[in-house]
């Protein structure tokens, strides 16, 4: 799509470019060449916004996203010198000023969504294998605390506070089994992810206290990740915390507080995860909203300059 | 031992996550409705408050009282825009010619000026004619000059205006700037002089009117009273030489010095006033009737002989009657009359006077009296001037014997110039080295300055009128070019609104500029 972005940006700004020079000055929107430039700019807006009931109706597969996109995107470029020489280099009125400048803005934002949209996946799928869905990172917490519970209850019993509740807990069938749920890292050339998987689980109830202690401390980090104050919000303090834990125990306890230290790894990257995809998806909400906004003022801008030519 | 089964595995991700609701989807949803309703609430109050809102830029100052009454000259779906009045979109409604009349009819409101030739161009240039705003744009800033035209703008057309005109143009068919060569000497000095007015420039300009050493040179005490301030320079006495300066003749107009009127627009200096009989050459020539004396009333300048004839009789009839009658050969007066100075024969005027014509006793013979005016006007003018009809026709507007304006296509505003000497331009006007050792007409014969247009050619113009950017010329950079300059900055615009006007006055034939019309441009 580049080169029929490029084609029909050239062929505009030509007409521009001799009309201004046959002037002798840079020629406005009211000029044939302008309004060609304008007009082209405006139909590029609009089919910038087809985009969004594309998405909508994705079910009815228009035309393969992938050409969309980049159409979206090399148009959408070409678009911005094609307002440019339609205003003829000056702002004018609030209204024009103001439709150009929310107008460079979109394009600013969709530039900045460009570029994060092809650094940071690729940043992650190398960095974050333990990412999960955005929206679902306090429910596999949650999930995890779970799993964690179960392991200790498997290998060294219920938690002494919590004998009287036994008949009551959730997990009471699978904490008589000895299997937990892990996430094992699995890597397909540069890719890593995690993908479930059970793992078998050793007994180790002479460290009972010492290790549901040590759950009591890390589960609001595993819940609510860096919100929470523990000390294992940090990679380098949590690595000592758990070397003091392993020599505090016995030495069957050691796979056990791996896999935990391996808990608190996958929280720590749910929290880089959740940031990365704020800054990933944030410029989405402001790139939609502007676009809107010079939707809108497109039509008044058609309509006034049609009034006051 | 049991494992987790495939299903218990799947529900470790709810199943419906894709329908919840995430921060970043509320924040997407506040983004679109803030667009939607701060745009659209923007765009309609713009709509209504126009103005500035809706303006490309504010307007010039003479216009800005209607900043925001666009309907004065805007319409819907009728270009105002220059470059867009020959849009031809007759399916959105838009109609070349109806816009070029619209444009022309918003600004004829109010200024109601002449077209440009309009009716010897082609359809296509009649309405670039039609379009005041190729010239003037407006929306370009409260401090924008729309008089401002530039040269390019002019070049367009004068490029090539047999491309646009239904005849050959007499005038130079393709200027493309300001030099000699690509817009040739000024046209209206190609015409010669009409020599109606016969006048040496030179003798004038020497002192006394007479060369250095002669004798008889005109002296202050030659001139009345009244008349000897005007012509005396700093330091001079009653007995010194009257030494004439250009402005001594050569008045700048609009002079406000009455206090009772405004400068008007196309005054202020820039040209300079008609000679005048009466205010520049009365006080040395004035019509006495002859023989003169120091109590005789002068005669009106420019009248029909009829009324000189009766002013004479009246003026023997009451110089006999108070005893100061004269014959008319006696040239005994010892005082200097004024405007006549020492006594002048009839003689020594040409006149014959014969013996039949001067009554011995003295008696009033009124031929002989006007055929001694008649002398004194064949001096200065022709004898196909002096009939009643040709001093009556003098007095008409167009009439005049010597052009109120010499440039006539183009503008020359002498208070702009007004630090350069006289002689830079009108050099010939001046006496040479060698006139100050005698007279033209002693020397070279009788003076030709009524033959001859004394205004130098556009060379004199563009060493200082030049393209922004080029080096001055070195004939300027010469000290005695620079003593006449006066100081005088050594660049100025070359744009054509300097010189010329765009609009013609209502009355301006079209045929002045073009030969006869023919339905076909010329190729």
């Amino acid at each position: 799509m580049a080169v029929p972005s490029a084609i029909v940006t050239a062929v505009c700004l030509g007409f521009y470019v001799r009309e201004s020079l046959a002037a002798g000055r840079l020629v406005g929107g009211g000029s044939a060449a302008g309004l060609l430039c304008g007009i082209v700019a405006g139909l590029v807006i609009l089919f910038e916004m087809a985009l969004w009931p594309r998405k909508a109706l994705r079910r009815l597969r228009l035309i393969p996203a992938k050409y969309w996109l980049s159409a979206h995107i090399w148009f959408g470029l070409a678009s911005l010198p094609l307002a440019i020489a339609h205003s003829g280099m000056h702002l004018g009125g609030w209204l024009p000023a103001t439709f150009l400048v929310l107008f460079v803005l979109c394009i600013l934002s969709g530039i900045y969504g460009l570029a994060v949209q092809n650094i940071l996946p690729r940043y992650m799928l190398r960095h974050l294998p333990s990412e999960t869905i955005y929206n679902q990172i306090d429910y596999v917490s949650q999930q995890t605390v779970n799993d964690a519970r179960q392991m200790l209850t498997t290998a060294c019993g219920r938690k002494s506070s919590a004998d009287s509740l036994l008949e009551e807990e959730p997990e009471l069938e699978a904490a008589k089994t000895h299997t937990i749920v892990v996430g094992a890292v699995r890597q397909a050339g540069k890719t890593r992810g995690r993908t479930l998987q059970t793992q078998q689980v050793a007994e180790a109830r002479n460290d009972r206290e010492a290790l549901w202690s040590a759950l009591d401390e890390i589960e609001p980090f595993l819940l609510e990740g860096a919100r929470a104050s523990t000390p294992v919000n940090d990679r380098q303090p949590a690595m000592q915390w758990f070397s003091r834990l392993r020599d505090a125990c016995s030495e069957e306890a050691a796979p056990i507080i791996e896999i935990l230290e391996g808990m608190c790894d996958q929280r720590r990257q749910f929290d880089i995860q959740a940031r990365l995809h704020r800054w990933l998806h944030s410029w989405l909400a402001v790139h939609v909203g502007l676009s809107v906004a010079v939707t809108v003022l497109l039509g008044a801008h058609i309509w006034t300059a049609l009034r006051y030519w | 031992m049991a494992t987790e089964t495939g299903k218990q595995r799947s529900q470790r991700i709810q199943i419906d996550y894709f329908r919840r609701s995430t921060g970043l989807n509320r924040f997407r949803r506040l983004c679109i409705v803030l667009g939607l309703l701060g745009a659209g609430a923007y765009a309609v109050y713009a709509t209504f408050a126009r103005g500035s809102h809706l303006s490309t830029g504010p307007l010039a100052a003479a216009h800005a009282s209607f900043e925001n009454d666009c309907q004065q000259c805007h319409r819907a779906l009728t270009p105002m825009d220059s470059r867009a009045a020959s849009l031809e979109l007759t399916s959105i409604g838009l109609n070349a010619s109806e816009t070029a009349r619209h444009i022309e009819s918003a600004c004829q409101q109010c200024h109601s000026v002449g077209n440009h030739f309009r009716d010897v161009m082609t359809a296509d240039w009649q309405q670039v004619d039609q379009n005041c705003a190729t010239c003037h744009q407006d929306h370009q800033g409260r401090d924008h000059d729309l008089t401002r035209v530039s040269m390019q703008t002019c070049v367009s057309c004068h490029a090539d205006l047999a491309a646009g005109c239904l005849a050959a143009p007499r005038v130079r068919g393709n200027i493309t700037g300001f030099d000699k060569a690509s817009h040739g000497d000024f046209a209206s000095l190609a015409v010669d002089d009409p020599g109606k007015i016969k006048f040496d420039h030179v003798q004038h300009m020497l002192p006394g009117q007479v060369a250095a050493g002669s004798r008889g040179g005109f002296t202050l005490d030659r001139l009345s009273p009244q008349d000897r301030s005007r012509y005396r320079l700093d330091g001079h006495g009653d007995s010194d030489l009257i030494n004439l300066q250009c402005s001594s003749c050569h008045e700048l107009a609009g002079s406000i010095a009455d206090g009772k009127t405004l400068a008007g627009d196309d005054e202020l200096g820039r040209h300079l006033q008609p000679v005048s009989f009466d205010r520049h050459c009365a006080a040395c020539h004035s019509l006495n009737p002859d023989p003169a004396t120091e109590h005789s009333t002068p005669l009106p300048h420019a009248v029909p002989w009829q009324q000189i004839d009766l002013l004479l009789a009246a003026n023997a009839l009451g110089a006999r009657s108070q005893g100061l009658a004269r014959d008319p050969r006696d040239d005994s007066q010892a005082t200097a009359v004024p405007g006549e100075g020492q006594g002048v024969t009839a003689e020594d005027r040409g006149v014959s006077v014969s013996a039949s014509e001067v009554s011995p006793s003295g008696s009033f013979d009124l031929q002989t009296a006007r055929e001694l005016v008649r002398a004194k006007c064949l001096q200065c003018h022709d004898e196909s001037s002096l009939t009643d009809e040709a001093i009556l026709a003098a007095g008409e507007p167009g009439g005049e014997l010597i052009p109120s304006r010499w440039l006539t296509r183009g503008l020359y505003d002498h208070a702009a110039h007004m630090r350069i000497d006289c002689k830079f331009c009108h050099e010939a006007a001046h006496p040479s080295e060698s006139a100050s050792e005698s007279t033209s007409e002693s020397a070279a014969g009788p003076p030709e300055d009524h033959r001859k247009v004394m205004i130098a050619g556009i060379d004199s113009c563009t060493g200082c009128h030049r393209g922004e950017g080029l080096p001055t010329p070195q004939s300027l950079l010469e000290p005695t070019t620079l003593t006449l300059i006066g100081g005088q900055p050594t660049w100025a615009s070359d744009q054509c609104m300097l010189c010329h006007r765009y609009h013609t006055a209502g009355d301006m034939s079209a045929s002045a500029l073009t030969s006869t019309p023919s339905s076909e441009p010329v190729p």
